[in-house]
C-alpha cells in the first residue's frame, strides 16, 4: 500500500514514534507502581497495555528510521524524489519484499493491536482472556487495521462514560488520550489519501500521548 | 464491595493519620474488622515501617511514622491515577 508524505514531513514521524515510546515507557512505569499496590486485574491490563504499545511505537521508530537509513527508501531516495517531484513523494510499500522494514511493521501491528486488547479487558466487565489472542491472528491479514479500531472504539466509549459519570480533568484527559489514538487507527487505512493526512494522524498520535502524559503529570502533584 | 488488602491496610493508616495515635479497639471499629485481622494487618504496618506501637499509663496507641504519611500520599496519587482511568482501586 502506497504511503503519501509531504518532503517536508520527511523524518518527523520517526522522532513522533520515539516520542510516542518514551511517554508511553513512563506511563507504563506509573501503572505498574498502581499494579504493584493494588494487586488488581484490570491494573495489570492497563499496565500490559501501555508497555506492549510502548514497545510497538519504539519497533516502529526504529523501522522508521532504518528506511530513512538503509532501505531502498532512504534519504537519497527522497533527495532525488525531491529534485524530480514538486511537493510530495509517494513510497510504495507493496513493491518491497519481506525485509526488516516489514518485520517492524508486522511486530509494530501485533503488539499494538495486542495493547488495545488489553485495554479491552480492563474495561470488559467479564474475564475474557480469548479476545487478547484473537487479534493477534487475525493481525496477520490485510484487515488488522478494522480490528484495531474495533478494539480501540470500544475503549473510546468506556473512557467516554467513564467521563459522563464524573466529569473532571484527569478523566477528560484519558478520554481525548483514547479518541487522539482511534483517530490515528482510523487514518492508518487511508495513507494514501493525501499528503496532509499523513501529517494530521502523525499530530493526532502525538496530542494522544500527550493527553496521557499531561494527565499523569497532574497526578503526580500533591 | 470485598476491599482490597491495600484497601484495608490504608483505611488503618489515613485513620491514625486522621487522629493522630489511635487506640487498638478504636482502630478495630474504625477499620471494620475482626480482633485477629486487625492484628495481622497492624503487624504488617509495623513491620513495613508505617506505624510505631507507643505505650502510655501501659495502654498501647498507635503512632504513623514519616514513611507512613509518605505512603498516604503515594497512595493517594495512585488513586486519582486509576479512577482516572475509571478504574475501582
Amino acid at each position: 500500500m502506497p504511503i503519501v508524505s509531504p518532503t517536508w514531513f520527511f523524518g518527523f514521524d520517526t522522532i513522533v514514534y520515539f516520542a510516542c515510546a518514551v511517554i508511553g515507557f513512563f506511563i507504563s512505569s506509573r501503572t505498574s507502581k498502581l499494579y504493584s499496590v493494588s494487586h488488581n486485574r484490570t491494573h495489570r491490563f492497563l499496565f500490559l497495555g501501555f508497555s506492549l504499545l510502548s514497545v510497538a511505537f519504539l519497533i516502529l521508530g526504529l523501522t522508521s528510521w532504518y528506511n530513512y537509513s538503509f532501505s531502498k527508501y532512504s534519504i537519497f531516495y527522497f533527495k532525488f524524489c525531491l529534485q524530480t517531484s514538486t511537493n510530495s513523494c509517494t513510497v510504495n510499500l507493496s513493491e518491497a519484499m519481506f525485509d526488516l522494514d516489514d518485520l517492524g511493521n508486522s511486530l509494530f501491528f501485533i503488539l499494538s493491536t495486542a495493547a488495545y486488547a488489553f485495554f479491552v479487558m480492563m474495561y470488559f466487565p467479564k474475564k475474557i482472556y480469548f479476545t487478547a489472542f484473537l487479534p493477534l491472528l487475525l493481525s496477520f491479514n490485510q484487515y488488522f487495521y478494522t480490528i484495531s479500531i474495533f478494539l480501540l472504539s470500544y475503549v473510546f466509549f468506556s473512557s467516554l462514560f467513564n467521563f459522563l459519570q464524573d466529569k473532571n480533568r484527569y478523566r477528560l484527559l484519558v478520554l481525548l488520550g483514547f479518541i487522539g489514538l482511534t483517530i490515528y487507527e482510523f487514518c492508518l487505512v487511508f495513507p494514501y489519501v493525501s499528503a496532509a493526512l499523513y501529517v494530521d494522524y502523525h499530530i493526532f498520535l502525538l496530542f494522544s500521548f500527550i493527553s496521557f502524559l499531561t494527565m499523569v503529570t497532574l497526578v503526580q502533584k500533591k | 464491595m470485598r476491599r482490597s488488602k491495600g484497601q484495608i491496610l490504608i483505611d488503618i493508616l489515613r485513620y491514625i493519620n486522621q487522629k493522630g495515635s489511635a487506640k487498638p479497639t478504636h482502630i478495630l471499629y474504625a477499620a471494620n474488622l475482626s480482633h485477629k485481622l486487625m492484628k495481622d494487618y497492624l503487624g504488617i504496618l509495623m513491620e513495613k515501617g508505617f506505624i510505631i506501637q507507643t505505650f502510655s499509663s501501659d495502654k498501647v496507641r498507635y503512632k504513623i511514622t514519616k514513611k507512613g504519611i509518605d505512603y498516604i500520599i503515594e497512595y493517594q496519587k495512585i488513586e486519582k491515577l486509576s479512577s482516572a482511568f475509571g478504574l475501582p482501586i
